[in-house]
């Protein structure tokens, strides 16, 4: 009978029904302690009683009549979808709202079973649920379970194989028609006042709700002038844990990968007498690769780390609140700042989050501004050009990217909410979650998966780049200079497509001569992990190698990484004669003369930061927003990245060549005004076609 | 227990948008006539309280028994609560819980 079952998991937000999800089905799917956290469903098997039940985790909704697309989802679901049982979330410390919902889907005719959540921090409230009276109440089956913890998971399988093998279909099994729970606001009033009774009858409080923790913290962090001041110093603190706290691990992790799988397979590479092209591609190609994706498992565990406690602590809801009148300003709802912050995780992730907005105005403009914020595949970008040119202070250059990211996102919302994207932010209401430590287990596992996630993407790109391009190199040598000894960049047909255009960089301090940080333009659009992928092979190709074949000890080399690191951490004095930055010395040696100064490197970053969103986002934009929004986006944020990019680099350099900065900031000056005009037309043209 | 919008004698009530309350101000739900806020807790019948609005702010925050909200101001404003005044030497009206047993 229970051969492809499905169970799907209904409640109101924010009561925990995806740590449920996770706890009963294995799966890991993205927790967070604010409502609308999951905004599409998700699906995994659950072993039941020997069988295999498909279990389905729904975005939460109050009433079945969803606002938003994501609460449609879940109505739609349960309308025409059937599932087989419904597990019922209920936040015990918030049980009569909890019970509307329980008592509307009874109405609906599913055949429920109530999972009291949330109990241990009901209790913590002095809240005793008495779950056999509300089973009674309600003639539904009530577990008690504390999904974040597992307990009360076995006894909830229990439950529903019970449930699953009842006799006969529940009351009113036909399928009800769109509509029909919810027959007017007389009925709702009516579950309303039914839920407040029972919760009554089966709540025994200890003392009155009062003034909480949460309360006394919120008094000072929704301040109007410690608000603001406070969230940056959480962000400036996240990329200081980022950056700062994990370069010795870099260093470490740069010179024992780059031991064993370039400098090694180097040296074994040419010991047995292969080819200088075999070994470029091998060692300097798959090699390096992989010791760029390997490079970056510090601060993208990091940062997961810290957006995981973040997120699973309550502060998201309050930074909407700090920016409510920001956001105003530009048409949107403070609640379109969360899809934002979650954005700098990852882009794809922030413009899925857009679906807790009701209109399709403000979800458009947010989906449009989310890739402003930097997320985690731009990092190690920043890391190794913090690294190369600005070694002591690189925590403060990544904090100024994130910071000028939100600043231009807040800009762009600007120009576009006063041309083509008017009006007023919808009003809401937003629960505040009390605030919480998230357990470290969940925290760390959301990095580790996040990790996972990064390392099984970035490893597939970078690798496959860096390969492509060193094969690229090779060929180039032996079409282009029939050069069988030495590969070198220079020739390659990467190199002709970098340098052709080149001269579009000119203004932000790329000369001919760095075509690679062109190529590394154009490879990023793939994903922007793989800009230091294609930079690593196209800078450093035969300058890692550490001296003469022969001479390379594979334990000498990890004695010293472990040194480096003892050192980084100040665990030992430094000793002096280790190197600062690994054992990347070729590339970022090759970078610093590339680049030439710490400004066109600088100008090189505000354009990876603002360019266009990487391919995978730019599908979900499309899917989402509709092609012609995604479009736009790519042309917008790349005219604008080329514009700040150059007006910098302009600026600083001013002195250097008065008359050709001059010229460049009157181009910009000119294409901007030209940009603003064309959108403001196209704005009054909407306008009119509306009319 | 005092049943929610129903005064206790030697006190009286008065109407007011949920808005007009200061920090501090409490009052049982009469009217709510946005459908969001209602389907989220805020119907009548409710005992809130408000713990922040400054009125330079878009947004009040309220308790509502254990749970907090953050709500737009132009909601609040067409949130009528019904506040009790308690007489002069009585303690102020506090909230009376969400639904529980003291």
């Amino acid at each position: 009978m229970t051969a492809g079952v499905t169970v799907a998991l209904v409640g109101n937000p924010n009561t925990g029904k995806t740590t449920l999800f996770n706890a009963l089905t294995g799966a890991r799917e993205r927790t967070g302690n604010w409502s609308g956290v999951t905004v599409a469903r998700a699906e995994a098997e659950m072993a039941l009683a020997g069988t295999v039940a498909r279990v389905v985790d729904l975005p939460g909704i109050y009433e079945l009549e969803g606002h938003t697309l994501d609460e449609r989802e879940t109505g739609d679901y349960l309308r025409l979808r059937r599932p087989g049982v419904v597990v019922n979330v209920v936040d015990a410390s918030s049980l009569e709202r909890s019970l509307c919902l329980t008592l509307a889907l009874r109405a609906l005719g599913m055949r429920l079973v109530t999972a009291l959540n949330l109990t241990d921090v009901a209790e913590r409230r002095g809240l005793r649920i008495d779950a056999a009276a509300l089973a009674r109440a309600l003639g539904v089956p009530v577990v008690p379970v504390v999904a974040s913890r597992g307990e009360g998971i076995e006894a909830l399988r229990e439950a529903l194989w019970q449930r699953l093998g009842e006799a006969g279909e529940p009351a009113g099994t036909a399928a009800p028609a769109a509509g029909d729970a919810s027959i007017g606001e007389a009925a709702a009033q009516a579950r309303r006042e039914r839920a407040r009774a029972i919760a009554h009858a089966v709540t025994r409080r200890a003392a009155p709700p009062g003034e909480r923790v949460s309360d006394r913290v919120d008094r000072w962090l929704l301040h109007g002038r410690v608000g603001v001041p406070a969230f940056l110093a959480i962000l400036y603190a996240i990329f200081w844990v980022t950056v700062r706290a994990t370069q010795p691990l870099v260093e470490f992790t740069d010179a024992f990968a780059g031991a064993l799988l370039v400098h090694g397979p180097r040296a074994v590479l040419e010991h047995a007498g292969c080819p200088a092209w075999l070994v470029a591609v091998l060692a300097d190609g798959a090699g390096a690769g992989l010791v760029a994706v390997a490079t970056f498992i510090p601060p993208i565990f990091a940062i997961f780390l810290c957006l995981g406690i973040l997120e699973g602590s309550g502060y998201m809801p309050r930074a909407a609140f700090v920016m409510d009148r920001l956001l105003r300003a530009i048409g949107l709802p403070g609640k379109a700042f969360i899809p934002l912050v979650v954005g700098f995780g990852c882009t794809v992730p922030g413009l899925l989050a857009t679906r807790t907005l009701a209109q399709r105005r403000e979800r458009v403009l947010t989906m449009l501004l989310t890739p402003f914020m930097s997320c985690g595949a731009r990092l190690p970008v920043y890391t190794v050009f913090a690294l190369a040119f600005f070694p002591n202070r690189g925590d403060r250059i990544v904090f100024a990217l994130y910071v000028i990211g939100i600043a231009l996102a807040v800009l762009s919302g600007l120009l576009l909410h006063r041309t083509i994207l008017p009006g007023a932010g919808a009003d809401y209401v937003l629960e505040l979650p009390p605030y919480q430590f998230p357990p470290w287990r969940l925290c760390l596992e959301h990095a580790w998966f996040n990790l996972r996630g990064f390392l099984a993407r970035a490893g597939r790109v970078i690798v496959s780049v860096a390969l492509a391009l060193s094969v690229l190199n090779a060929c180039g040598n032996r079409l282009l200079r029939r050069d069988r000894t030495s590969p070198s960049p220079d020739s390659s047909v990467s190199a002709a497509i970098g340098r052709a255009i080149t001269p579009v960089f000119h203004g932000m301090g790329i000369d001919d001569a760095n075509w690679p940080a062109t190529v590394g333009l154009m490879t990023g659009v793939l994903a922007k992990e793989s800009v230091i992928g294609t930079l690593d092979v196209l800078y450093a190709p035969g300058q890692t190698a550490p001296g003469a074949p022969g001479s390379f000890s594979l334990r000498h080399e990890i004695r010293s990484s472990l040194r480096e690191l003892a050192e980084g951490y100040r665990l030992i004095p430094r000793s002096g004669s280790s190197s600062p930055h690994g054992s990347w010395p070729g590339m970022l040696t090759a970078m610093r003369g590339a680049f030439g100064s710490g400004a066109s490197a600088f100008a090189y970053l505000l354009f990876v930061l603002i360019y266009s969103p990487c391919l995978a986002a730019l599908a979900v934009l499309a899917r989402e927003a509709g092609w012609r929004w995604m479009a736009f986006s790519v042309g917008y944020q790349t005219a604008l990245a080329w514009m700040v990019s150059t007006g910098f680099y302009q600026v600083v350099t001013w002195h250097r060549h008065p008359g050709a900065s001059a010229r460049y900031l009157a181009a910009i000056a000119c294409a901007a005004a030209l940009g603003g005009l064309l959108l403001r037309r196209q704005g009054l043209r909407m306008r009119e076609g509306a009319a | 227990m005092t049943a929610p919008g129903h005064p206790a004698a030697g006190r009286h009530a008065t109407r007011a948008a949920l808005a007009e309350l200061t920090a501090g101000g409490a009052g049982v739900i009469a009217a709510n006539p946005d459908r969001r806020s209602r389907e989220m807790g805020l119907a009548p019948g409710a005992a809130v309280r408000v713990t922040r609005n400054h009125r330079r702010d878009h947004a009040l925050v309220i308790a509502l028994g254990d749970a907090r909200f953050f709500i737009s101001r132009r909601i609040a404003e067409g949130i009528t609560v019904e506040r009790e005044i308690a007489p002069r030497g009585a303690g102020a009206g506090g909230e009376s819980g969400q639904g529980a047993k003291s």
